[in-house]
């Protein structure tokens, strides 16, 4: 019965509110009532009867609240009055509330998108069994310009026979083949793989298997189809498994088929690439192999019981055995190292990353410094609204809870804002991010961060939400009541607001600093002259198989045939092939070199090597410095005719001139050296990085030593794009059977060689912008403010004859004053942290002084029109007026 | 020591008021009335603690607030009166407050 009633009372508590409220006025207006009446039966005047009867009571509005706080259910009650007279005040300060909301929502979503990627790509493991027991085995080349040099056969078998803290060292390479049967032919992406290496990664099929011990060495070549491939060229149809199928022209079964999420990560430089379309087993006699034939990108999985340092310094150890046994085959500087998997993988990566999640981090801390100021302006505009419901009767406890909702209402908003641009912004970064980002595309939005950022801002907005109760509660009521609300002790305030203010510019200033920075780097990029002209070149690749063209001759008359035809194509105006576009990802060919009569294997030299075919150097538009370039006469004899570029020429042949003169080259990595004739000196290309100078070049006739698959450049007069239809028809006419694959603009590669830094570019830029605004919005606050309070001033000023100007230059002294503090802060803050860049800048100085004029420039600007605003009011001042 | 007194007078009020209505239904200032006749002007409760009082005691259902038209001002008022639970609660603070008065007296008349 009792519990009953209690149950009855509270849901009238919650439901019947405004009812609850009017009967306790009822009741209240019945007691006053009563009371006035007693004193008016002793003769005093109706309103001092009244006012003694109300001082009786104790305040009426404290009366009821206590009345109401007895009442069950009045705290759940309350708190959705709560919340209701907040949304209501917040609705009431439109301005103030979207952009309060809407900094919470740039800071929460930015940080957590950014964070989230980070999470992706840099700590996530990766997708293989246990795969922190994985590692990297490399060779360390770095004196001939090669640190992460993949190893060969004999070096492989070597690690596999004493590397004893290793369960399992496996290696792959990527190469091509053709995959015919299904339509056009088709080239695929393919890497072949030691026996070893599934099972190393711990990864099966999703249908069939992967290879066993007893697949390497069969007539018949089994295959593992990539999930993509299998979907596009065999309908998804599990009933491919153990089908045959025609690879390079040669049949080969299928054995089985991966899942969709697997792919081969290693890191960029690696030229192993990610979006492999098939797995052939290789590497059988790995032991016989010659050593200088070095290709293979070797994991080694760790035993259960090894340490990690165990790996690391077996693999220096059984390296350094290695090359002192063998002390022809290696440069003196040369060192064999492991280093965990995922570390390495985000090695390209992570510098541009971090500094990236730094500048989140800053905006975050500019987004909370805003959100700060925002509520001290608005504690400031509702002094009088609190000393008036304290005056009232008002509960301390019942107003700060009343600040505290509305805070938390305020951060709640910002937070599901901050949801939507978390979202947002991943689909973008995951949109426009280099392909050196892999795994950003594994990104999904980070729980834990959310929260972390979400709660970050709640705290930060509930306690500065608090400002206007901690306002009053400093200052006597009476004061401000009484006396001009917007006089009294605001000094202090002033000048914490002040110090917010230099704050968010002075991290402003290092944000447009580093995005400054950053465009220096891409415009330097942009403007950089790789040694060739990319506009207006398509490539395209192809590669006849040695099956049907197999002599040196077939295979030139194909491609003698095909340059004619694609030169007789309307819009062409030069024709060329080469083995390798440049920036593209196939692995790098370099071979050994050294000046004729030296003889010593330790002492070669490494040049990048390429074969091109006549006219390649011309469509490209590369710089012939002396000499010719390659035509259809040349020659292997007496020495193959070849090309080399300005720094292999001054490093064989130093202060003489190199035409003429003669070297030898290891061609073939068999450790034979064949002679070599200098015809012609280009001009440096930057073909594996822009960012590099890179290594001495070589380049070899096409005609002589034949590479597959052949690489063409076709320059147009019109669009490179519009050719590619009127291409492939040149090539099908030739031969039908030949799948083209790659058709790209050059254009293309170079912009992706340019994408990272695009990238950090944009982002950078993103963050600066952010940062500019909330700058502007935090010192327009401020000096808004500040007029506010000195209108009367300002209006006695003009009525005493100051011109606006002079007004407004007054106003506008406070914003400088501010701009001139931040930007001295900003400028120290940005000299330190842009040495952090150092290492993602390109030609561009951390220093450099045309980034930091410009970030001064554009927060100078930005600040100075965002102060002009309330500076111009403050000249037209009709303060007195309204009085 | 000056919050003691107080904080035993919330009680004693309660007991106070309750007592007051176990002789018949009575609205709000009346009920101080009552206490302050009745305890000889020891007792003065203000409307402004009685008030939020009455409504506790009405929450916890000991008594009943009903509103009626008032016999001597012909408004509406709103007149309590107590409940069942109210009676007991009524005799539970009367023995507790004799048990109190018989140990506080024992102390006091200690030799």
């Amino acid at each position: 019965m009792r519990q009953w009633h209690r149950f009855r009372e509270l849901c009238r508590t919650i439901f019947r509110g405004t009812r609850v409220s009017r009967e306790l006025d009822d009741e209240l207006d019945d007691w006053v009532e009563r009371l006035s009446e007693r004193h008016r039966a002793e003769g005093i005047s109706d309103d001092e009867a009244r006012r003694r009867a109300l001082i009786e009571m104790g305040g009426l509005t404290k009366v009821k609240e206590e009345a109401h706080a007895m009442r069950n259910g009045s705290q759940i009650e309350s708190t959705t009055t709560d919340f209701k007279y907040a949304w209501r005040s917040l609705r009431r300060a439109p301005g103030f509330t979207a952009a309060a909301v809407l900094t919470f929502g740039l800071g929460i979503g930015a940080t957590t998108a950014i964070f989230s990627v980070v999470q992706a790509v840099l700590i996530e493991p990766l997708p293989y069994r246990d795969s922190d027991r994985l590692l990297f085995i490399w060779a360390d080349l770095a004196d001939i310009g090669y640190p992460h040099a993949p190893l060969a056969g004999p070096e492989v078998a070597e690690f596999q026979s004493k590397a004893s803290a290793f369960q399992q060292i496996g290696g792959v390479w990527a190469t091509n083949a053709t995959l015919a049967g299904h339509g056009d032919p088709e080239q695929l992406r393919v890497a072949t793989v030691t026996a070893d290496f599934f099972p190393l990664l711990g990864v099966d099929a999703m249908y069939g298997r992967v290879f066993g011990p007893d697949d390497f060495g069969q007539p018949v070549t089994p295959v593992l189809l990539s999930h993509a491939l299998w979907q596009r060229s065999f309908g998804a149809d599990a009933s491919v498994v153990g089908r045959t199928i025609t690879l390079n022209d040669r049949p080969a079964i299928v054995l089985g088929v991966m899942g969709p999420d697997f792919k081969l990560l290693f890191p960029p430089d690696a030229a192993v690439p990610d979006d492999l379309q098939a797995w052939i087993p290789g590497g059988a006699r790995l032991a016989a192999q010659p050593r200088g034939q070095q290709y293979l990108r070797v994991v080694g999985r760790l035993k259960a019981d090894a340490r990690l340092v165990d790996g690391i310094e077996q693999v220096a150890a059984v390296g350094q055995g290695m090359i002192q046994a063998n002390p022809g085959s290696y440069t003196p500087a040369s060192r064999f190292y492991a280093v965990p998997m995922l570390e390495d993988n985000v090695r390209p990566v992570r510098p541009a990353l971090l500094s990236i999640f730094g500048g989140v981090l800053i905006l975050l801390v500019i987004a909370c410094v805003n959100i700060a100021g925002l509520l001290i302006v608005r504690a400031a505009a509702r002094r009088k609204e609190t000393s008036v419901r304290l005056a009232m009767g008002g509960s301390w406890g019942r107003l700060l809870r009343q600040y505290l909702v509305e805070g938390l209402l305020l951060s709640l908003a910002g937070t599901a804002v901050g949801i939507f641009v978390a979202r947002f912004a991943l689909d973008l970064l995951t949109a426009v991010a280099p392909s050196s980002l892999g795994r950003v595309h594994t990104a999904d939005l980070d729980g834990g961060v959310l929260a972390f950022t979400a709660i970050t801002a709640m705290v930060w907005g509930v306690a500065f939400s608090l400002m206007p109760w901690a306002e009053v509660r400093r200052t006597d009521l009476q004061s401000v009541l009484q006396h001009d609300p917007r006089g009294a002790g605001t000094a202090v305030r002033a000048r914490f607001r002040s110090a917010l203010v230099t704050a968010q510019i002075a991290l402003g200033l290092v944000l447009l600093v580093g995005a400054g920075l950053f465009a220096r780097t891409f415009d330097r990029l942009l403007r950089l002259d790789p040694g060739f002209r990319a506009e207006g070149v398509m490539t395209f690749r192809v590669a006849p198989p040695f099956s049907r063209y197999p002599s040196r001759d077939a295979q030139n008359t194909f491609h003698r045939d095909l340059s004619e035809k694609l030169r007789a194509l309307s819009g062409v105006t030069s024709v060329g092939a080469i083995s390798h576009v440049p920036h593209d990802n196939l692995p790098n060919w370099a071979t050994p070199y050294l000046p004729m009569g030296e003889t010593d294997g330790s002492k070669s030299g490494l040049a990048d090597t390429r074969t091109v075919a006549p006219g390649f150097f011309e469509t490209v538009g590369a710089r012939l410095i002396a000499g010719r370039f390659f035509d259809e006469r040349d020659q292997a004899a007496p020495a193959v005719p070849v090309v080399i570029d300005e720094l292999m020429a001054q490093r064989l042949f130093p202060g003489l001139d190199p035409l003429g003169q003669q070297f030898k080259v290891d061609l073939g990595g068999s450790g034979q050296m064949a002679p070599m004739q200098v015809v012609g000196l280009v001009g440096h290309l930057r073909h594996r990085t822009l960012t590099e100078y890179g290594r001495e070049q070589l380049f070899v006739p096409a005609r002589i030593v034949t590479r597959n698959p052949v690489a063409y450049a076709v320059r147009t007069s019109g669009d490179p794009v519009s050719l590619a239809s009127a291409i492939r028809e040149a090539v099908r006419a030739l031969d039908a059977k030949l799948p083209v694959y790659d058709m790209r603009p050059l254009d293309d590669y170079l912009s992706q060689a340019r994408a990272s830094n695009l990238f950090t570019m944009l982002l950078a830029g993103a963050f600066a912008a952010m940062a500019l605004v909330l700058a502007c919005v935090g010192i327009y606050g401020v000096i808004a403010y500040a007029v506010g309070r000195r209108a009367r001033e300002f209006g006695v000023r003009l009525a005493l004859g100051a011109r606006p100007g002079q007004v407004v230059s007054l106003v506008m002294r406070d914003g400088v004053r501010l701009l001139l503090a931040g930007t001295a802060l900003g400028l120290a803050g940005a000299y330190g942290a842009s040495r952090l860049l150092r290492s993602q800048l390109f030609d561009t100085a951390p220093h450099d002084p045309a980034a930091y004029a410009a970030a001064v420039i554009a927060l100078a600007a930005a600040t100075l029109v965002a102060c002009l605003i309330p500076a111009w009011r403050a000249g037209r001042s009709t303060a007195l007026r309204d009085e | 020591m000056a919050k003691r007194p107080a904080e035993m007078l919330k009680g004693t009020l309660d007991m106070l008021v309750l007592r007051t209505l176990e002789l018949q239904p009575l609205h709000g200032i009346a009920v101080a009335d009552r206490i302050r006749q009745v305890t000889g002007g020891t007792f003065e409760v203000g409307p402004g603690s009685l008030f939020p009082a009455l409504h506790r005691l009405e929450q916890e259902g000991w008594i009943r607030g009903e509103w009626g038209v008032a016999a001597d001002t012909g408004r509406r008022t709103r007149a309590y009166t107590l409940t069942a639970a109210g009676r007991r609660q009524l005799a539970a603070e009367r023995r507790h407050w004799a048990r109190i008065v018989a140990a506080v007296g024992q102390v006091l008349d200690q030799s």
